[in-house]
């Protein structure tokens, strides 16, 4: 292998399916072959009837439509407050100067800790788990949207003042397109942090969603339906990653490499 | 009367991290008139570029101050194109786009500033790029469209920082030609700073040479050339005596600032 050197897309695709289907054959050996109890994993084959039965049976599809909804939902209540803070503060250095300190510190407060409280606040409601996403994302996104806006090249700017740009034009019309590819990028990298948050607060007082289910199965034991709700997780995830990448290379052919 | 009148402008950067004030620029005069094409000429780090942006309005004077048609220069504005030496098209805008950046500012209806740019596009020829983003266009080809996107807005006078400096020889020489093209049929004024002797006299009616750092203007030559000027003249006896001169005045400087 060279350094560097770059794979076609083919043997790109080839590469990544090698890799899932290494980790299920390790997977089926440990189980299969006896070398873990099935009391603490489930073999492949057992998730997948398990997978099955919660689908046909127990509807599990409801408890996926109410998890994507709760995730779409604290996610795009938190981008709408997110967005304009984090343009003004990556714009205006006395914004900045006046929140950055505050959502630096609100940053690291985890949102699961919160859930306690947020219980006592808003009840076992979905509101309180739209919060818990709302926290999760707001201020990650504030920060990462305020870097993304200040980190213009300083010349773009120089250009548009020289062309007769006024103050509100610089950030409309050159700061903000500027930066509308890496926001969309912030998007989709906080969207798959939202994930976590989701299954946490569904642990805790909830009757609907993936993360029920998984409680659920767990005072079952059983480990199969816990590792279908895990995969599926991360199936939804790779959806709506891959889709975020198509809208932005759609939405931004410029930026494109 | 003068155009532009630069009076004793001169520079100073505040002291930073405990070290001395440094200046960049002595106290300078130049009087530019209409229609002039002045080349500023003078070795690295010398503040030929500080003084550009002083007209520009991109840095603040420490001293002096910059009248424009008898009006004082504050801060930039549309009365005075700026092309930079690097390279500064707005990346998600197309050509024609760029071009009708200032116009849309004016508040210029879309039909009018889009044919106007596509117009300008086609002076400086690249009539048939104008839907193409920056990133598939060539360094020569971003510099031309960012010197269209100054002329569109139609401003007084038109100020280059080395606009050609990181263009490889042989593109460097036909921008030269497309520039002096321009300026003979549009009879623009110009401020063009360049640390190229040959493309100094090449383009300018005139040409200002600075010192070393701290820049301060060492002489001033105009450049008796006829208009129009084929790449030619660069091999004639006028030119080459001209250029001989000027290699001695920077060559001093050179030294001067090695020493």
């Amino acid at each position: 292998m060279k350094p560097l050197q770059p794979v076609s897309t083919t043997a790109r695709v080839g590469y990544g399916l090698a890799f899932f289907a290494l980790f299920v054959a390790l997977w089926s050996v440990a189980t299969f072959g006896g070398f873990v109890q099935r009391l603490f994993l489930a073999d492949p084959l057992t998730m997948v009837s398990e997978g099955y039965n919660l689908m046909v049976r127990y509807g599990f599809s409801f408890d996926i439509m109410m998890t994507i909804w709760r995730v779409v939902g604290g996610f795009i209540l938190a981008a709408i407050v997110a967005l304009p803070l984090g343009i003004l503060m990556g714009a205006y250095k006395p914004v900045e100067a006046f929140l950055e300190p505050f959502v630096s510190f609100a940053r690291y407060l985890p949102a699961s800790a919160f859930i306690p409280l947020l219980i006592l606040w808003a009840g076992i409601g979905e509101t309180q788990k739209l919060l818990v996403i709302f926290i999760g994302s707001v201020f990650q996104l504030i920060l990462m949207i305020a870097v993304s806006v200040g980190s213009i090249r300083r010349d773009l700017v120089d250009a548009a003042y020289t062309l007769g740009a006024s103050d509100r034009s610089v950030v409309r019309r050159v700061m903000l397109p500027n930066a509308a590819p890496e926001i969309a990028e912030i998007f989709r990298l906080v969207l798959g942090w939202a994930w976590t948050y989701v299954i946490v607060a569904e642990l805790i007082g909830s009757s609907s969603g993936i993360g029920h289910m998984i409680t659920d199965s767990q005072a079952l034991l059983n480990t199969g339906q816990i590792i279908f709700g895990i995969i599926v997780i991360g199936l939804i995830g790779l959806v709506s990653d891959f889709l975020f990448k198509a809208v932005n290379q759609r939405l931004f052919p410029w930026a494109q490499a | 009367m003068s155009k532009l009148l630069i009076e004793n402008v001169g520079k100073v950067f505040p002291a930073r991290h405990g070290n001395e004030p440094t200046r960049a620029l002595m106290p300078t005069s130049l009087s530019v008139a209409d229609n002039d094409f002045i080349a500023i000429l003078g070795p690295s780090g010398c503040g030929k570029s500080t003084l550009l942006r002083i007209v520009g309005g991109l840095e603040t004077a420490s001293e002096g101050r910059i009248l424009l048609d008898g009006a004082p220069v504050k801060g930039p504005g549309a009365d005075r194109g700026f092309v930079f030496q690097s390279y500064t098209l707005f990346p998600w805008l197309t050509v024609q786009q760029n071009i009708a950046f200032g116009l849309r500012e004016k508040g210029i209806p879309e039909v009018e500033r889009l044919k106007i740019a596509r117009d300008w596009a086609e002076r400086v020829g690249l009539g048939s790029f104008v839907d193409h983003f920056p990133k598939q266009l060539s360094g020569g080809m971003q510099q031309r469209t960012a010197i269209a996107r100054a002329l569109a807005n139609d401003p007084k006078i038109l100020l280059l920082d080395e606009p050609f400096g990181a263009l490889d020889n042989q593109t460097r020489a036909l921008m030269q030609e497309m520039l002096l093209g321009i300026w003979e049929r549009e009879r623009k004024t110009v401020l063009f700073v360049t640390h190229d002797i040959e493309e100094a006299i090449f383009v300018g009616s005139r040409v200002v040479v600075m010192s070393k750092r701290p820049g301060r203007i060492k002489a001033d030559i105009p450049v008796n050339l006829p208009h129009p000027r084929p790449y030619t003249i660069k091999t004639s006896p006028e030119f080459v005596a001209l250029k001989e001169r000027l290699v001695e005045e920077i060559r001093a400087e050179v030294i001067a600032t090695a020493a």
